[in-house]
């Protein structure tokens, strides 16, 4: 909505405050000003109205606000009854649908002369972005912009009929409008006829056949009310965003259409030389005084201050609401015009708002509520994206929305996508981490290590993901000859360190094939033998050498700590090594495992130090080196113990893994 | 031997100590000096050849000489290997301005960085985190918050729907509606709810289809526009810096009544006006106001016992005011040297 300081200045008085002043006040006040324009004689104001404040989509609606702002009064147009002449021109009025439209006045003037509007009418216009077309449609523009109220005029000599009937549109009916298109209409859409024959979209646009023109002698003047959510959906249907539509949308201010219609008559018969002929209306209003009670104890209470009977009664007479006071409550008369205060709050803002927002205090709740923090959950996410992002990794945030190729079957999608790019929730990170990946080394970024931490979908259910990618050097040291090329073996170590991390023991890994997976070093991580996640190089078709993992975040965020302390025995340590050779097939864990399972409460740790494949052409066969660390925690060991235990284990690896 | 020459042979000694250069001199000196053989030892051989009472005397005399050649040339032999150490060290001098291996170090996504000091701010002010999902039902979404059938803000083309009834929440604001429904009534809440949101918007420098909010909410008997106010200039000098100032303005959100949009100072002119504050020395940062009843209602509260507030703002808005990020795509291009600034962090 633009606002001409100058027009504006014919409803209230502003001259104690400058354009730019009455904008910053406007704006402190609920009507947002996004701009002033300097203009010759004049400064436009642009309002930036929210949608509940459609009563600001017209003049007298401003100068409602603008006099609550400056307490000032408020002076309207006269829109007494023009007096009407002798005429054998008549129209009669059919309204079958008086619940969408409550009010309908359609008045006849006679012997008027199209042309150019005088120089007030059109610049008025011009300020407030309005295109002048002719002196009867710039009339009903400027009473639009007046009072919020749309108006429309059919050229009276088409109208066979001469009978006007408000009906819904029958399905497949059709019209062509002013703007030269024809429209089919549905069920749901309002329509005025000739007749039977629609000559406007009710409340949108009008019809080409009815429209004014410069051999128009007679007209018809529209106004009326029409149901706000009817205009919305045929405006929708139709692709059609009128003014007129635009204000229907909102709700207009149902009891100043007479006098909306009154001031546009007067208007047309100053401008046209036209006379007044008679009018028609069909008035299915109902008129019910609306009223919002509140009391000084809700006012303070909900402000947190103390507020005196004084100031508010100020308020209610600035804003021009009539009360009754009751003890300490008020029972306030909304004027129609503010279709958007209905329940006690509404009138709490209204009262703040005018009190002003600068005057409150700034205080901290006082609240029983228990203490704050994040919990434990939240705790470990924080965790697991620090620790990530302290060994070497970037964190990605990509988009939930993907392609439906990169999904998996059970994926879920939108029923009216945006594009194909953005049709399906992602089912795994790692797609977009690998796009991610690859714009990247497009870049020149040799060293890849992103991870993300986000939500993938399935029809059922959403869940937590940790999702890491990585290629190139895990490190490097050019002068030194020294890198660390990135393979399974790197990825694995990050995964181990985040495992440990969150005190998740007992992880093992087992070969498994994926789709999209280099088939022979893909493995799922299991944690107490349960499936946690996966690890392994993306199939080398879709990316070179690079490395992921995917992990369950709640499996880690849930686990809880299970060891406590226990006394560092003062007793060295002994190491001694074993060295089987095995299947090449068989995994080396399979050795691990069989010494765990003895159970030997001596062995303190074993693990695998080297692997030699004696014939690496032909692999039938590896030597699988194992370190296994003795202890005894409660004396130093003696020689003997070991040798048992250990000639122990040797046996029972070639027993169990050997063969 | 006479004093005179023992005293003679002391100084000759203590002088060739003080020339070796090397262990091998030393040695040299030590075999010279203080061996069976030597001059000295041979000298307390002859002490028998004194009187009884001359015989201490001289043998004190003697040994206080060979002490003090002991002494001297251990001395010597310290200072001898301290020398030789210092040699070698200065041999394995390095040059320090070669490069460093390349301990890998990563980075935190700046959105993230700034929803966490977001929580923290609000921690300390005994906010609970809260989280709900991103695929909502229509209920949650829209009509638990006061947004019926028919309102402007449901239409399909803003939205991100799957069936009818679900879709990709608009808003942050379904866990607020979530939460005051599995709450005790008697209970007062005080929580903060960060995640991803998304509107069917094209991406472009300021849209982007997806992006993150920050909700609050706050309900209690007697909570106030005042606590409103208060609570939210604590966050904004704590988020933006303490000589920056907060306005409050009338607006409209279906679910708060009163609602209020509100600004922050600008940082870059100090609230003259300039071009990124549209000359107006204020730049919206957030939305918030009281609870609308029927919120309450809907949760299963009654809004005569108790108040609340609730407040939204825009993750990617904050960071890109506060870091002078011009692009909303950078936070999903995730390009390694954009990352790897480390915005939004201490």
């Amino acid at each position: 909505m633009l606002v001409s300081y100058t027009w504006l200045k014919e409803y209230v008085d502003v001259s104690n405050v400058s354009p730019k002043e009455l904008a910053e006040l406007l704006t402190k006040h609920g009507v947002a000003v996004e701009y002033v324009h300097s203009k010759e004689n004049d400064s436009i104001l642009e309002l930036d109205l929210t949608p509940n404040r459609s009563d600001c989509l017209s003049m007298i609606g401003v100068a409602y606000e603008v006099a609550a702002i400056l307490e000032k009064e408020v002076t309207l147009p006269d829109t007494s009854l023009p007096e009407s002449v002798i005429s054998d021109k008549n129209l009669s009025l059919v309204n079958e649908v008086p619940t969408l439209v409550p009010y309908y006045g359609a008045a006849i003037i006679e012997n008027i002369t199209v042309g150019e509007s005088p120089t007030w009418l059109k610049e008025s216009l011009e300020h407030a972005g309005i295109r002048s077309v002719n002196n009867v449609v710039d009339v009903t523009n400027y009473v639009m912009l007046e009072y919020g109220q749309p108006l429309h005029a059919y050229d009276y000599e088409t109208l066979t009929t001469k009978q006007l009937s408000i009906r819904l549109a029958k399905s497949g009916e059709s019209i062509t409008t002013l703007d030269d298109t024809k429209r089919t209409l549905s069920s749901n859409d309002l329509v005025i006829c000739d007749g039977d024959l629609p000559i406007a979209i009710a409340g949108v646009m009008g019809g080409k056949e009815t429209e004014i023109n410069q051999h128009t002698t007679n007209l018809v003047l529209e106004y009326a009310a029409f149901d706000a959510i009817s205009v919305r959906q045929t405006a929708k249907s139709t692709h059609i965003r009128s003014e007129a539509s635009l204000r229907y949308e909102k709700g207009i201010d149902v009891s100043s259409v007479h006098s909306a219609g009154m001031r546009a008559i007067d208007l047309l018969l100053e401008v046209t030389n036209g006379y007044l002929v008679s009018l028609e209306e069909k008035n299915n209003v109902q008129t019910e005084t609306k009223t919002i009670t509140t009391s000084l104890e809700y006012i303070s209470k909900m402000v947190g201050f103390v507020l005196y009977e004084e100031e508010i009664e100020t308020i209610f007479d600035r804003l021009q609401f009539s009360y009754q006071q009751h003890s300490s409550s008020y029972t306030v008369t909304i004027p129609e015009r503010r279709n958007d205060l209905v329940i006690e709050a509404d009138l709490l803002e209204e009262i703040v708002r005018l009190y002003g927002y600068d005057q409150l205090p700034s205080t901290l709740p006082v609240s029983s509520a228990s203490k704050g923090g994040l919990s434990i959950y939240q705790q470990k996410r924080r965790k697991v994206k620090q620790t990530l992002s302290t060994i070497g990794f970037h964190q990605a945030i990509t988009y939930s929305l993907t392609n439906k190729e990169k999904t998996t079957e059970n994926a879920l999608s939108l029923s009216l996508p945006m594009s194909e790019e953005k049709s399906t929730m992602r089912s795994s990170l790692l797609p977009h981490l690998l796009d991610v990946s690859l714009y990247n080394k497009n870049r020149k970024e040799e060293n890849i290590a992103l991870y993300e931490v986000g939500n993938v979908f399935t029809q059922e259910k959403e869940h937590e993901k940790i999702s890491g990618i990585m290629s190139g050097y895990w490190y490097t040291n050019n002068w030194q000859r020294e890198k660390k090329k990135v393979d399974f073996f790197v990825v694995k170590g990050i995964v181990d360190v985040l495992l440990q991390t969150l005190h998740l023991t007992n992880i093992t890994y087992q070969k498994t094939t994926l789709p999209n997976m280099h088939p022979g070093r893909t493995a799922s991580v299991y944690h107490n033998n349960k499936v946690i996640g996966t690890i392994g190089q993306i199939h080398p078709s879709l990316a070179e050498e690079t490395y992921v993992f995917e992990l369950d975040a709640k499996s880690l965020y849930e686990h809880q700590r299970n060891s406590g302390y226990e006394l560092v025995s003062k007793y060295p340590t002994v190491s001694r090594d074993i060295t089987i050779e095995i299947s090449y097939e068989t995994p080396s864990y399979t050795l691990v495992e069989s010494v765990q399972a003895l159970n030997q409460s001596l062995v303190k740790d074993v693990k695998v130090i080297d692997v030699y494949v004696p014939n690496s052409s032909n692999p039938l066969t590896k030597s699988v080196t194992l370190s296994l660390t003795y202890q005894n925690k409660e004396e130093t060991l003696k020689d003997e113990d070991i040798a048992s235990i250990h000639d122990l284990i040797a046996e029972t690896l070639k027993k169990e893994v050997v063969n | 031997m006479m004093k005179k020459e023992l005293e003679k042979l002391k100084n000759e000694a203590l002088h060739a100590i003080e020339q070796a250069i090397n262990s091998k001199e030393t040695e040299e000196i030590r075999i010279k000096f203080l061996s069976k053989k030597s001059e000295l030892t041979q000298s307390m051989k002859q002490l028998g050849s004194l009187s009884k009472e001359e015989r201490p005397a001289m043998g004190q005399f003697i040994n206080s000489i060979k002490s003090s050649i002991i002494t001297a040339l251990k001395e010597k032999q310290t200072e001898l290997e301290q020398n030789q150490l210092n040699q070698q060290l200065l041999e394995e001098d390095i040059d320090v301005t070669l490069p460093s291996v390349s301990i890998p170090v990563g980075s935190r996504h700046p959105l993230d960085v700034t929803v966490e000091t977001i929580e923290d701010i609000f921690i300390g002010l005994g906010f609970q985190i809260k989280e709900g999902p991103e695929i909502e039902t229509d209920y949650y979404n829209f009509e638990a918050l006061n947004i019926p059938k028919h309102h402007p803000a449901r239409d399909m083309q803003d939205s991100f729907y799957f069936t009818d009834d679900l879709l990709l929440r608009t808003h942050t604001s379904p866990v607020q509606a979530r939460t005051l429904e599995q709450t005790e009534k008697n209970e007062a809440i005080r929580i903060l709810c960060p995640g991803k949101v998304y509107r069917r918007d094209e991406d472009d420098a300021t849209h982007s289809h997806q992006f993150m909010q920050i909700e609050g909410l706050v309900v209690d008997k007697n909570i106030t526009l005042s606590d409103l106010k208060g609570t939210l200039e604590y966050f904004i000098k704590s988020y933006f810096g303490s000589e920056r100032d907060i306005r409050l303005r009338p607006s409209f959100f279906p679910f708060t009544e009163p609602s209020v949009e509100v600004d922050v100072s600008c940082g870059l002119c100090q609230g003259k006006g300039c071009r990124t504050c549209k000359q107006t020395g204020w730049i919206e940062v957030l939305g918030a106001g009281m609870i609308h009843p029927n919120v309450l209602k809907a949760g299963g509260f009654d809004p005569n016992e108790v108040s609340g507030f609730a407040f939204g703002m825009g993750v990617e808005r904050l960071t890109m005011l506060k870091e002078g990020i011009e692009d909303i795509r950078h936070f999903y291009t995730n390009d390694i040297r954009f990352l790897t600034q480390r915005l939004s962090e201490m």
